[in-house]
């Protein structure tokens, strides 16, 4: 069968099966909607259900092609037969004008929406379907420890999942686009419900033709999956709110737990909705209903990471779970970044999210300088709540300013903009200025040159006349790379690699630099033998009259932001001789007790690290698990930590404590290693057998220059990357 | 309600196929690494073809980083190279090229002048375009084996291109053989 077709199958079947999940909840709910509302809520409602569905099949490894033809046969069937066959009142018709607005304006970008997520995905966050093809080939849920998207809630990547086996990466693309589709037409049939006819097609048209949201939704991500979750959360809302029925109180709760499931970013869904059904019944009956339904969607995900990672909220929050997995500093370092992304001036963000769309990622389109104008909506009841719900869901936007993270509070602006300016010419001309300004070839005449937007209409390699092999390396120096890896490596390779690789096309065990606390280790190690200041030349040496202790520990004594604690070996000594390590020993650190061997294990290119700025307190202890007699103890440490500050203490077996030692003596530590083969040598002991090198990456050169002296081998290069087997 | 009956089925299904991750908070000793001593081997050879991974080390001036057409380089007016030479003696300076008939055309009849660690070679005239393979006999006191044996060869001429770029010998391989 022609890939295309393929493509259309597996998206098909899981928005099938979408729809089907759908309409058995409205069904079994006796929820009457409008036939023409059927479509958008239904698919919109049936996504959590579905989810949920695949995340148990998932739990179980029991996702095979099989199982997924038959579930989604299944669903569909049921669907069908159980139909209902008394649908609700139909809505109000669309004035003629809107109508025809809509279509002329909606058809062109739903052409150019469907050309690009058919054509081959090669989309810059490659994590989303490098973890479903993970999984698929696990046939389920795998721990992943050393990436920490994975440890992120994947509502929507578990339908990219179900997906998987016919349609792949573009299949899941297809079925992300499903929600755009979805939200366009939920935003219309709001406002005809409402009696908004004109704002609800304006504000739709606003929406589905944003640069942004059309190359987020084109694309296998999941903003415009959350975006049109919660509109559905808010129209169902709205709906209870002018004629309670307890059985919409269920897809409301599962709408607003699947905002979680879909990005932790959605979490005020949940207290959202809480909030309006408290407002409204007055009573906690209904409240918890909805709290239970959102629990269901959000308790998996949560169970899963405390399992695995021992962090209910993996990646975030480590200083309160600490676990192996995250250090807090790359948390807090990630925080910080997504708060910024490099951008100084804090002023540049409405330009740059609306019309450059370079360093923001993208551009919701210059519609939105007028944003400002939505907040007249104010003077309208429906006006206050669609902006209440505009304000609430762009709170998370403080804590990444990525533009794309505007999406799950885009609706609500466009909305509250139409509501605002209800005037119809008005309306019908911004909608069509608005379109026009985010079609492709006038995009590209006015917006940043790298911005992130969809700039063609690849309808050749949609149709796989252009082969996808082709078309990806053209697009894709990361799929070039990708492949080269496929190519030069056994199947069960551990590559590191000091950035992120396109791994949605790969099926190697990639460990990308800063993923993960294993990931930063490993490049520590192998920075140390290029960065003078990871070498251990200070020897830091307490000296004091013997004594016999059960346990020691070397203590923090002050403060010293910024720098970071790091211990490279931690050796003890009795009449000039150091004490064997035994078996019996037991070592301790505090903070990031789990890296506390890297002390003790002799060698110079690891380090215990406390990957947090330096605090009073700090400490690594060593049980000696006997009285020992000691007079010495020296820390071999790096020059990159100036203020660091220390003390000894011992512990005697009847529970004194001994103050050891005060400032310790400092001196130079000899270097007779070859750092470069002893890092490498300590990668293999790690289960890495290859390392990824791309020419801009510190050190780039000297890889190059030296692999006799690291003890790695060429074996294969494409544009700036260059793969090494460990000798 | 259902759904409150389903989530201790949810959650007993999870930890029934998920292994809840244990996380000690000691550790014994781990084990010891012998710590590798010793001068690092230089990653240099004496013969490198232009193509081969980790040519790039022995080029220190005037050779193109990019391999055209997977075999070849460009090198400019002054290509210089190192070589980490074995043993002194009986060692041959082997260079493969091609000229271009577009660079002749340029420069006239192209003379290239060979030297080693510094020392004049030889100086040799070339006026076809096509495959040349030079070769001649180095003397033993030029060559060092305790650090790398350096050669250049200086060019004429070069083709200057419209975008600023010179262009002289067509490199397929350099080095030293027996």
């Amino acid at each position: 069968m022609p890939a295309a077709l393929y493509v259309l199958l597996g998206a098909g079947l899981t928005i099938g099966a979408i729809l089907g999940c759908g309409s058995l909840l409205l069904s079994a709910l006796r929820i009457r909607l409008a036939p023409e509302e059927r479509l958008p809520l239904g698919f919109l409602c049936g996504a959590p259900v579905l989810s949920g569905i695949v995340f148990a099949l998932a739990a179980g490894r029991l996702v095979h092609k099989g199982v997924v033809v038959a579930l989604a046969l299944v669903l569909i069937a049921a669907a069908w037969r159980l139909r209902p066959r008394v649908a609700g009142d139909a809505l109000p018709p669309l004035p003629r004008g809107a109508r025809w607005t809509f279509v002329f304006l909606f058809a062109p970008f739903l052409f150019l929406y469907v050309a690009n997520a058919m054509a081959p995905e090669w989309s810059p966050d490659s994590y989303h379907l490098g973890l479903v093809s993970r999984y698929y080939r696990a046939h389920g849920l795998v721990p992943v420890t050393t990436n920490m998207y994975g440890s992120l809630s994947q509502g929507v990547e578990l339908l990219f999942l179900f997906n998987w086996p016919f349609g792949k990466h573009s299949g899941a693309a297809l079925v992300h686009l499903a929600f755009l589709v979805a939200l366009a037409f939920a935003m219309v049939r709001y406002g005809q419900r409402t009696g908004h006819a004109w704002p609800g097609v304006a504000a739709a048209i606003f929406v589905f033709a944003s640069p942004v949201a059309g190359a987020d939704g084109a694309a296998a991500y999941n903003d415009v999956a959350l975006a049109a979750t919660l509109f559905a959360l808010f129209s169902l809302l709205e709906r209870w709110r002018a004629a309670p029925q307890s059985g919409l109180l269920i897809p409301v709760g599962l709408l607003a737990g699947f905002g979680y499931a879909i990005k932790y970013t959605a979490f005020l869904a949940v207290p959202y909705a809480l909030a309006v059904v408290l407002w409204k019944a007055r009573k906690l009956k209904p409240a918890i209903l909805v709290a239970a339904c959102a629990a269901v969607m959000i308790a998996p995900w949560m169970i899963k990471n405390w399992a695995t990672l021992g962090n209910p909220v993996s990646p975030f929050l480590n200083a309160v779970f600490p676990n192996p997995f995250v250090h807090v500093s790359f948390e807090r370092e990630w925080s910080t970044f997504l708060r910024s992304y490099g951008v100084e001036d804090r002023r540049q963000i409405p330009l740059e999210a609306t019309v450059r769309g370079q360093k923001l990622g993208g551009l919701v389109g210059p519609l939105f300088l007028l944003a400002p104008l939505a907040l007249l909506a104010v003077r309208s009841a429906p006006g206050r709540r669609v902006l209440a719900a505009a304000l609430l869901f762009t709170l998370p936007y403080a804590g990444n300013i990525g533009t794309r993270f505007l999406l799950p509070s885009l609706p609500f602006w466009s909305l509250a903009l139409a509501l605002a300016l209800a005037w119809r010419p008005l309306l019908a001309a911004l909608a069509a200025a608005h379109a026009v300004l985010s079609w492709p070839h006038v995009l590209n005449r006015y917006c940043d040159p790298y911005a992130w937007r969809l700039a063609e209409v690849p309808w050749k390699a949609a149709l796989r006349l252009t082969p996808e092999d082709r078309w990806l390396r053209e697009k894709s120096q990361g799929y070039s790379i990708a492949r080269m890896i496929e190519a030069h490596t056994p199947a069960d390779a551990r590559i590191f690699s000091f950035s992120p690789l396109m791994e949605a096309y790969s099926t190697r065990d990639i460990i990308a630099g800063y993923q993960g606390a294993e990931n930063q280790v490993l490049r520590d190690i192998l920075l140390t033998p290029l960065i003078d200041g990871f070498w251990p030349k200070r020897r830091y040496t307490f000296a004091f009259p013997a004594v016999s202790v059960r346990r020691i520990e070397v203590v923090q004594t002050e403060r010293a932001d910024p720098d970071f604690w790091n211990v490279t070996e931690l050796r003890v000594y009795s009449g000039g001789q150091e004490l064997e390590r035994r078996a019996e020993w037991r070592l301790r650190a505090t903070p990031n007790p789990f890296e506390v061997q890297m002390a003790f294990d002799n060698s110079p290119v690891t380090r215990w690290r406390s990957w947090q700025t330096i605090e009073p307190g700090m400490r690594v202890e060593v049980d000696f698990g006997r009285d020992e007699t000691i007079d010495a103890v020296s820390l071999e440490m790096s020059d990159d930590q100036h203020k660091v500050r220390m003390r000894l203490n011992g512990h005697t077996s009847d529970g004194r404590t001994l103050s050891l030692a005060g400032k310790p003596r400092e001196e130079s530590n000899p270097l007779p290693y070859r750092l470069r083969r002893a890092a490498v040598e300590e990668l293999k002991l790690r289960g890495i057998g290859y390392i990824l090198v791309d020419d801009a990456d510190h050190g780039a050169a000297d890889f190059r220059e030296k692999p006799a002296a690291w003890g790695i081998t060429e074996v294969a290069s494409t544009y700036t990357g260059r793969l090494y087997k460990l000798d | 309600m259902s759904s409150r009956r389903l989530l201790p089925c949810y959650v007993l299904f999870l930890l029934a196929f998920t292994g809840c991750v244990s996380i000690p908070d000691t550790y014994a000793p781990p084990m010891q690494r012998k710590p590798v001593t010793g001068p690092e081997p230089s990653s240099l050879r004496e013969f490198v073809r232009v193509d081969e991974p980790g040519a790039e080390v022995h080029f220190l001036r005037d050779v193109s980083q990019h391999v055209e057409a997977g075999r070849f380089r460009w090198t400019q007016q002054k290509p210089t190279f190192q070589f980490q030479l074995k043993d002194r003696l009986h060692r041959k300076l082997r260079l493969e090229f091609h000229l271009h008939s577009d660079v002749l055309k340029a420069t006239g009849p192209l003379s290239i002048k060979y030297l080693v660690n510094g020392r004049p070679l030889e100086s040799v005239a070339y006026n076809k375009d096509g495959a040349h393979v030079y070769e001649k006999a180095v003397p033993l006191n030029w060559i060092t084996t305790d650090s790398p044996t350096i050669v250049t060869a200086e060019l004429s001429g070069t083709l200057k291109t419209p975008d600023g770029n010179s262009l002289g010998l067509i490199l397929t391989a350099a080095g030293f053989v027996e």
